[in-house]
């Protein structure tokens, strides 16, 4: 090509970019006002003492020293929030992947049941929770009514400190939906071939499960594990809802205290102090699954 | 009732925005199309100018937040208070906005700071001091005594956990105390005198197993009374029998005998009919809103005293009576009060007007008529001692007997939060996890640290 056209392009390729920032620009723009700057503020903040009602003083690491030597709440919701997120996670990922295995026969009817599965995903958290509140009722509930009918004195699911927390990772279940639809997808890109083959060779169908099924599908196992513990280290609504971080903080997690902390104390400092914690929690443990995915992710055509 | 505010708050955050916006357009309207008042001058009032200045036609408009919005069962009575107000005089007019309970706090939070709040709030006034300190609301004394104004029309208790160092910040509006409400068809068919309530803790108990009533599979039809059931707290039993949180220097005093001694007695009669069946009628009445004594599922419950207009609008054949306490007479529950506040804009008219609208609304004509309409008490005592509705209202009579006893709980800058804090232990004894005295000690030590904590972070 000749220097005209070179340097015609390149003016052509800054114009492009300019254009392409352009369309870019809402996102941007929200990014850096309502992202980015409310997490840098809230850096700052987290070395303050803040109330709201007066400007915020520099404290230095105080909050953070409070945090991890004298703040016994700190450590009964970290207990709580890794019990939680470390049972709901797995439960979930083997109840997704078991419904998306059902759903992926070929049976009539089965955008029907795809669909009713995928359903109490969309179902905002509260209604759920209060839906679920009335499930777990001890008295009259539905659960504790069907166990009675069987003999079993049901426990109260959501005012026995040794049940609460169980009770709400079994309700975690109920969103298994939205993981399931992923699973779906990629049990459909599993190629036909490689189970055909399998069959020739005489393999049952727990050894193609287990030697074709999950490792063809690790990636999308390992996408949902990372966002399910980053989602299960939020967890906040239900018990926010339902239990009131009650009975005897059993359900008290990390983000519950974080909310405490920041809207009903209004030691906003101390609740940045908490989440920019919860950020290094996140990333550590996100770190870690990405450090041992090459180890049982299997990528095809790798 | 908690749970479900909750859950409607955070359905209707969205929509909430949006319609306090609307409301705010709409109340304005409704106060001005009451009187030609609507002729507002805007806020262009110079700052600094005086009130005295306003006599010479130029009107101050002051903005005023309360809890009362659109569809509020008292907030026809509270309009008709600021209406009364802007039409009694020429110099001020004040804009309302009524927001929703739930969301009031967030605003004002978010509002405080942000400069953009009101005038004048209606607020709690035994946390006027958590204001007062951030120099968010006027110190009223000043305007007290310019004016001579009495603030022994309130009543005493009002001054012991609403003022700080002796100022005031905060005028007394609506509150009160406790009382025990109790059905009389029960009491006739459990065979009690309908007119003779019990007096003393022993004569509850008593009549509780009386009126408790159960079916065919031995569960629980009509629950004779358990004390955390209506609107009341450990605190209420604790003040009854002369106990306290904390000493007069606030130091926590939460293991002290008198509160291991309320304890016991609070697990006693919560365990007494087994935790689930209790637990299963809170849940009930918070989910659907519906307090169990109305519905029938409790024979006696105390409530707050503004629960008379919910009875007096029910059809259950009720009676009420003081709380009783351990020895006859004794009969002290929590009292709290709301109040109003004017908030500093650095505008001195504002303020000025600011306080003749407040005084006007506790005055004792407002107050009479507000509690009379509403039947909710109000803390100015002489509106309520004189008037002769009340006194010849058996109701009212109790209610104002038990204002009479009531004491209150002040605020505690080293830890506001700490009922949370003991709220916590207190179940883990209702749920026999740990005993009473082991969660009175624990409640003691959370609290002890949560000071220290605040402490090190107030320390320069």
């Amino acid at each position: 090509m000749s220097k005209n056209n070179s340097g015609h392009s390149r003016k052509m390729q800054r114009r492009q970019n300019i254009v392409g920032y352009a369309f870019a620009a809402p996102w941007i723009l929200g990014f850096l006002i309502f992202t980015l700057y409310p997490m840098c503020s809230s850096l700052y903040y987290s070395f303050t003492s803040y109330n709201t009602l007066q400007a915020p003083r520099w404290v230095g690491f105080r909050n953070y020293r409070i945090m991890f030597t004298s703040d016994p709440l700190f450590w009964k919701c970290i207990w709580n929030t890794v019990y939680y997120a470390g049972l709901s996670v797995p439960l979930g990922i083997v109840a997704g992947v078991l419904i998306a295995l059902l759903l992926n026969q070929k049976v009539r009817g089965m955008r029907f049941f795809r669909t009713i599965f995928y359903l109490p995903t969309v179902v905002s958290s509260v209604a759920v929770s209060l839906l679920w509140m009335w499930i777990l009722e001890p008295n009259f509930g539905l659960l504790n009514t069907f166990l009675k009918k069987i003999g079993i004195t049901g426990p109260g699911w959501l005012t026995d400190p040794a049940w609460s927390k169980n009770s709400l990772i079994l309700m975690s279940l109920w969103t298994v939906g939205g993981g399931m639809l992923i699973y779906l997808a990629a049990l459909q890109d599993v190629p036909d071939s490689l189970y055909e083959a399998a069959t020739i060779d005489g393999a049952n169908a727990f050894k193609k499960f287990f030697k074709i099924t999950l490792p063809m599908i690790t990636p999308t196992l390992f996408y949902n594990l990372i966002t399910g513990v980053i989602g299960g280290l939020q967890v906040f609504s239900q018990a926010f809802i339902m239990t009131n971080g009650g009975p005897s903080y059993s359900t008290y997690f990390y983000g519950y205290h974080l909310y405490n902390k920041a809207f009903t104390e209004y030691q906003m400092g101390y609740a940045s102090a908490l989440a920019w914690v919860l950020l290094i929690i996140t990333l550590l443990l996100s770190l870690v699954i990405l450090k041992t995915s090459n180890k049982w992710v299997y990528y095809e055509g790798k | 009732m908690k749970t479900r505010k909750k859950i409607i708050s955070l359905l209707l955050a969205g929509t909430l925005l949006l319609s306090t916006i609307l409301t705010g357009c709409g109340s304005g309207d409704t106060s001005t199309d009451t009187g030609t008042a609507g002729t507002t001058s805007d806020s262009a009032t110079n700052a600094g100018s005086d009130a005295a200045d306003a006599s010479s036609g130029e009107k101050v408009t002051i903005t005023y937040w309360h809890i009362f919005p659109e569809g509020d069962e008292f907030k026809p009575v509270h309009d008709e208070l600021i209406r009364r107000f802007n039409e009694s005089q020429d110099q001020v007019y004040v804009e309302d906005l009524g927001i929703s309970f739930f969301d009031f706090l967030d605003k004002m939070n978010t509002a405080i700071p942000a400069g953009t709040g009101p005038d004048v709030a209606f607020y709690d006034l035994g946390e006027s001091l958590h204001r007062a300190e951030a120099g968010a609301i006027v110190d009223l004394t000043p305007y007290i005594e310019r004016d001579n104004f009495d603030m022994s029309q309130f009543y005493p208790w009002t001054e012991e956990f609403g003022t700080y160092e002796g100022h005031w910040y905060g005028l007394p509006f609506a509150g009160g105390g406790r009382i025990l409400v109790y059905n009389k068809d029960m009491f006739v068919e459990a065979g009690l005198d309908p007119e003779q309530p019990p007096k003393t803790l022993d004569e509850l108990e008593e009549y509780a197993d009386k009126l408790t009533k159960l079916d065919e599979n031995g569960e629980i039809e009509v629950l004779g009374f358990h004390p955390s059931l209506g609107n009341v707290s450990i605190r209420d039993y604790v003040l009854n029998r002369g106990g306290s949180f904390f000493d007069e220097n606030s130091t926590p005093t939460i293991n002290s005998t008198i509160n291991l001694e309320t304890l016991e007695w609070y697990v006693r009669m919560t365990n007494k009919y087994g935790l689930k069946q209790v637990q299963s009628l809170q849940a009930a009445s918070s989910t659907t809103g519906i307090d169990p004594f109305l519905a029938g599922y409790v024979a006696m419950e105390v409530n707050v005293d503004d629960f008379y207009k919910k009875l007096s609008e029910s059809d259950v054949n009720y009676g009420v009576a003081l709380v009783p306490g351990v020895n006859e007479g004794e009969n002290a529950t929590q009292g709290s009060s709301f109040d109003l506040e004017i908030f500093d804009h650095g505008d001195q008219a504002k303020i000025d007007a600011a306080w003749e609208f407040i005084k006007f609304m506790t005055s004792v004509e407002s107050q009479q008529y507000w509690a009379s309409e509403n039947k909710w008490p109000s803390t100015n005592q002489r509106a309520m001692e004189s008037s002769e509705e009340f006194q010849n209202d058996p109701v009212w009579q109790v209610i104002l007997q038990s204002l009479e006893q009531t004491k209150v709980i002040k605020y505690e800058r080293t830890v506001p939060n700490w009922w949370n804090l003991l709220v916590a232990e207190v179940e883990t004894a209702q749920s026999e996890q740990k005993t009473p005295e082991q969660a009175l000690e624990d409640a003691q030590s959370v609290i002890e640290i949560a000071i220290e904590n605040n402490k090190a972070l107030e320390s320069e």
